[in-house]
């Protein structure tokens, strides 16, 4: 599926979907980073904070408080997907219409109509990142290369790192390590830092929380450790899904046994992507009522008790 | 009741005392004026000395019950000096409306007071420099005045220069005696003969009237803290009375004797200054270099303790927020808030080039982190030998101050002065002076030289020289701007109205140089200049020359950046619109061009670390010291480039119709200086500080400020901080001059939800993920805004 949804839009393999970049982030990896966010992601996690992060191609953008209403949209839409919302006075989108095509961005100047992901060659992108160079020099910083999911474009996120560490820029690839090809793997093999996602170590939970099974990514993560690469296990802790006082030990007993493994993080459930799945026409579906702060903590302690490094946030 | 006084609620009483609103003073005014009236016909030099010594005789003088550190620089508790010889209509006029206006207001004055400044102010009709400024300005040049040329003059501001800092070291290896041995042998070389001697012999006459004079000020403390001793019930504030009494009668006159005499000495040095002639910004340069080899030795002799030094060091920083800078209606839409800024240099390097960081630049942080008030501004150099230690010292007070202090590139900066020809001993030896201006102490005089609205250039050029606002045609005829036909014919308008204006700035800046020259001459605080006693000549009358800048500041730099990047985007790349079209855009206010007005909007923004625009604001700015580096100021001093806008980014902003950066009429510019525009710069911190960094900053010889934003999220653990660190470091040493930082509370937050269209760029972020604030949910903000006020507590 992933291969069709990339293939029907990036018509140019030249180059990377990218819907972010942040010049100068203190998290994301060690030192002062920029942090580049590639768009596609073979996972779809319940508790998603950057939804724009998942498709592999372009999205429509609304953001409803900026529009004014004036109906230009309307009339350039191929598919009639746009309509006016006579209560809010703000025009509405049929997602189940739209194609992503833009048509409509190019005639809304209030900004509010806009793209989720531009798109960049190799040379585009390390010229970008290369500014914050003397950035990374003094505070043992780098390039981070999160998403989305890094991996899902194989071949541009392999030229793009490469290209950085031929220029001795270090490399860090925050990953889902649902890596089923070796142009997959490569990237994760070669990376000089892994930020590596765990979300379950239950088969059926993972497939049920994620869409995905977790066999491809404990095996993955295995291979990566007995190659002694540097890996941060970064763990969302969303109440009942990933973190439940049932599995604390199971994890903790399981990432200790991991000898190259540098830190784990623990990365609190918030809502804050809720605007994001409001400007892509979504919903956030999931909500919880749970102490998490209490059971953050909670989890800290129970693994720093099997002796691992532990962190708040990223 | 016995009133238990312990060190801690010493300091928080006085410091109390700093935080209600200022009272004006007149005392000064008053016998300024009344000696002026008494020495009519006397060399000028030796009236502004004998006006000195009379305030000196006449000040009202005061002990407060919790004081170690004693002397006030005016009458009043805090309060705000006059200087009618600079200016005297305003105060008349204005005297009554001080408590009333709607900010800056001061307490109101007594009947007594008012009929003093009524009888003896009109002395000034014709006579103060503003009244002799208007009289000798010619009308071509005046019409430039509050508009392009903003605050032109420091005859306008109605305050002396300040922007200098005497030779405390000196003052406290030899005490006013020692300096005025050196006057009065200088005075004896002199042969009178020669017409040239004459000048300096009156010149080291005033000075020594004014050294006696401060002494005798000294004594006269001495005397008022002997009678309070005798008088004492509680016996320990009398052995404490005692003491101050026998501090004041050997210093300033003597050399310090101690770590205590030594901040006794400078500050009673200090007031003497300010009532000679104060201007905002005047301050003490490296308290840490000067003041250390007193608490060296207080503290192997075992007279002092690390806690009283800093009790001390405490009670000074509180005592220098005595004075607040009163001025006219019109001039605090400028400079708002009382600014007084003395300026406290720390860090850096030695004259010789080693790491100056000691004890004491701790110390003073931990001062600084207890007192906290408006009035001492510290400015930290980063020297790459200054240790890692010091700076996370000075980070940890500035995330509880929420970003007080400022911070400045020695690299940057003793390149700037090197590349002037100074030698490299006073390069290293600099200190920030006004603002952000380097100096160094005892040789430099920056004479400030007035804001200019930059983008009010900008819009004359693309409109024939006629002020969209006013229709005046305010500016030379550059041609139709509709008719322009690439980028450079943009360019070359605005250079042309840049060639126009620029050398009537210089004109106008000279005027007043030599108005100041003549008229507000400063025989104390020259007796601290060096080459001032051995010239024979007063530091405002050129005595330091060819150490003399004249600093002309330009506001909304960024913005005519913006604006030009954004002509040469949309009318020259993309073709969106002709000239025309763009002219007619400008003309209506963007009205019914909403598709345009986001083309511009969207066009290449300075603070994103984007070569297309950057380039251009670093244009802009080699333009403007070509062109000032074609003028000479008085005494061959050359004018310089500052890049910055006080709080005057508002006014000028009513005054400029629409910009091509996108901005309608009437909206503010950058603030700052060099600080993105609000809200444009979207792309990172690094982004924002290589846009400022990539500058040619010793083009920018007056300075520059730079302001950013942070949450104090990037504080929360060490591992942060050190980021933080050695982003600032990096920063420094790579090209940027100065930064500063708003660590950002939950009240700005709050702010931020009423005026989200400020904050565009306050990011909050979790992990990978990173959200705008005002973009986030009310509930979500709210949650945010607990968060951060329960990390501040
Ligand atoms: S992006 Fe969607 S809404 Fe916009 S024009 Fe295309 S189909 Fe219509
Ligand atoms: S063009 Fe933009 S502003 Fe106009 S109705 Fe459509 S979304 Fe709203």
């Amino acid at each position: 599926m992933a291969i069709t949804e990339k293939n029907k839009h990036n018509t140019d393999n030249e180059k990377g979907l990218v819907f972010h970049i942040i010049h100068g982030s203190f998290v994301d990896g060690y030192g002062i980073r920029t942090t580049v966010f590639l768009k596609g992601c073979p996972l779809r996690c319940a508790w998603c904070c950057n939804p724009e992060g998942q498709a592999s191609y372009p999205e429509l953008k609304y953001t409803i408080k900026d529009c004014n209403n004036c109906g230009r949209c309307i009339d350039v839409c191929p598919k009639n997907a746009i309509k006016v919302n006579p209560l809010l006075e703000k025009v509405q989108i049929d997602r189940k219409l739209c194609d992503n095509c833009g048509a409509c961005i190019g005639v809304c100047y209030t900004g509010s109509l806009q793209y989720f992901g531009t798109y960049y060659t190799v040379d585009e992108l390390f010229d970008i990142i290369k500014k914050d160079e003397q950035y990374y020099r003094s505070s043992g910083g780098g390039v981070t290369i999160g998403g989305g999911e890094p991996t899902f474009q194989p071949d541009f996120t392999y030229a793009f790192m490469k290209k950085c560490q031929e220029n001795y820029i270090h490399v860090a690839v925050d990953t889902c390590g649902y890596a089923t090809t070796e142009e997959q793997f490569r990237i994760l093999a070669e990376a000089n830092l892994l930020l590596y996602d765990l979300k379950s170590l239950d088969p059926n939970a993972h497939t049920k929380n994620t869409g995905v099974s977790n066999e491809i990514i404990l095996s993955n993560l295995k291979m990566l450790n007995g190659m002694g690469k540097s890996i941060i296990i970064r763990i969302p802790v969303i109440p009942r899904l990933t973190v439940t006082n049932e599995n604390m030990e199971i994890i903790a007993a399981f990432l200790s046994r991991l000898k190259s493994l540098e830190r784990v993080d623990l990365l609190a459930y918030h809502t804050y992507g809720t605007i994001k799945y409001e400007q892509l026409g979504r919903k956030y579906k999931l909500s919880t009522q749970a102490n998490i702060q209490e059971l953050t903590e909670k989890t800290k302690r129970i693994f720093e008790r099997y002796g691992l490094n532990v962190q708040l946030g990223g | 009741m016995v009133n238990v006084k312990t060190k801690e609620n010493r300091i928080s009483r006085l410091r109390e005392k700093m935080l209600h609103i200022p009272d004006i003073c007149i005392q000064r005014a008053y016998w300024w004026t009344k000696s002026y009236m008494e020495t009519e016909g006397e060399p000028e030099v030796i009236r502004r000395a004998k006006a000195l010594a009379k305030i000196l005789e006449n000040l009202p003088i005061y002990i407060d019950d919790d004081e170690l550190i004693v002397g006030r620089s005016t009458g009043k508790e805090r309060g705000g000096m006059l200087f009618p010889e600079i200016q005297w209509e305003y105060i008349l006029k204005e005297i009554e409306l001080f408590s009333s206006r709607d900010w800056d207001r001061c307490g109101s004055i007594s009947d007594e007071e008012k009929k003093m400044v009524e009888d003896t102010l009109p002395y000034w009709k014709g006579k103060c420099t503003w009244d002799r400024f208007n009289a000798s300005m010619p009308p071509e040049i005046r019409r430039i005045h509050g508009g392009v040329f903003f605050l032109g003059t420091s005859s306008m501001s109605g305050v002396h220069y300040g922007h200098e800092t005497i030779d405390y070291s000196r003052l406290l290896k030899k005490g006013l005696s020692g300096i005025k041995k050196e006057a009065q042998e200088k005075l004896e070389s002199l042969d009178l003969t020669k017409p040239e001697d004459f000048k300096k012999y009156q010149f080291l006459q005033a000075v020594i009237i004014t050294l006696d004079a401060a002494a005798a000020f000294a004594k006269r403390y001495a005397d008022l803290a002997s009678h309070l001793a005798a008088q004492a019930i509680n016996m320990h504030r009398k052995k404490e009375l005692d003491a101050i009494a026998s501090i004041c009668r050997r210093v300033p006159l003597n050399p310090a004797g101690s770590f205590h005499e030594a901040l006794q000495s400078i500050w009673f040095t200090h007031i003497v200054i300010r009532n000679e002639g104060w201007g905002p910004g005047l301050g003490f340069g490296r308290l840490d270099q000067y003041l250390y080899p007193f608490y060296q030795k207080d503290l192997s002799d075992g007279i002092i303790t690390r806690d009283t030094a800093r009790e001390l060091a405490s009670l000074f920083l509180i005592k220098v927020n005595d004075l607040a800078f009163i001025s006219s209606t019109v001039n605090i839409e400028t400079l708002a808030g009382f600014p007084t800024m003395v300026s406290i240099t720390l860090g850096g390097v030695t004259p010789g080039g080693k790491d100056a960081v000691n004890e004491l630049s701790y110390l003073l942080l931990e001062a600084d982190e207890q007192v906290a008030l408006n009035v001492e501004e510290i400015t930290i150099r980063v020297n790459s030998s200054n240790s890692d230690a010091f700076l996370m010292k000075a980070l940890e007070v500035l995330k509880k101050l929420r970003g007080k202090f400022k911070f400045v590139s020695d690299n940057t900066i003793i390149s700037l002065l090197l590349n002037e020809g100074r030698p490299v001993e006073h390069a290293r030896d600099y200190v920030l002076v006004g603002c952000f201006t380097p100096a160094v102490p005892s040789y430099s005089l920056d004479v400030t030289g007035g804001m200019v609205n930059a983008p009010m250039i900008l819009e004359l050029a693309l409109n024939n020289g006629v002020s969209r606002i006013t229709g005046e045609q305010v500016g030379p005829a550059t041609g139709d701007p509709g008719k322009f036909k690439s980028y450079d014919d943009v360019w070359n308008a605005f250079k042309r109205q840049v060639e126009f204006f620029v050398p009537r700035m210089v004109t106008a800046r000279n005027i007043d140089t030599q108005l100041y020259a003549e008229f507000a001459l400063c025989p104390f605080m020259s007796a601290f200049f060096k080459p001032c006693i051995s010239n024979g000549k007063d530091l405002i009358a050129g005595g330091t020359a060819p150490n003399i800048r004249e600093c002309f500041g330009f506001s909304g730099v960024p913005n005519v950046g913006d604006s030009l990047a954004a002509v040469k985007k949309v009318v020259f790349d993309d073709k969106l619109i002709d000239m025309a079209g763009l002219v007619k855009a400008l003309d209506d206010n963007f009205k019914e061009k909403d598709r345009l007005l986001q083309a511009l909007s969207k066009a290449p923004k300075f603070g994103n670390d984007i070569d297309y625009i950057d380039t251009i604001v670093n244009d802009i700015i080699a333009l403007f010291e070509a062109e000032l580096g074609k003028y000479k100021g008085l005494f061959g001093s050359k004018p310089a480039v500052a890049i910055s806008t006080g709080t005057g980014h508002l006014l000028m902003g009513t005054q400029v119709g629409a910009t091509p950066e996108g901005r309608k009429a009437g909206e503010p510019f950058a603030e700052g200086g060099i600080s993105p525009h609000q809200g444009r710069n979207t792309s990172g911190p690094t982004a924002t500080l290589r846009s400022v960094s990539k500058l040619d900053h010793l083009k920018i010889r007056g300075g520059s400020v730079l302001n950013m934003k942070f949450n104090p999220d990037v504080f929360a653990d060490e591992k942060k901080k050190v980021k933080f660190l050695s982003m600032l470091r990096t920063y420094c040493e790579s090209g940027g001059y100065h930064v500063q930082f708003n660590i950002i509370s939950g009240e700005t937050l709050r702010d931020a939800q009423k005026h989200p269209e400020n904050y565009k760029d306050l990011l909050v972020r979790v992990a990978t993920y990173s959200a705008y604030f005002v973009e986030l949910s009310p509930r979500m903000q709210e949650d945010i805004i607990a968060r951060t006020e329960f990390q501040e507590v």
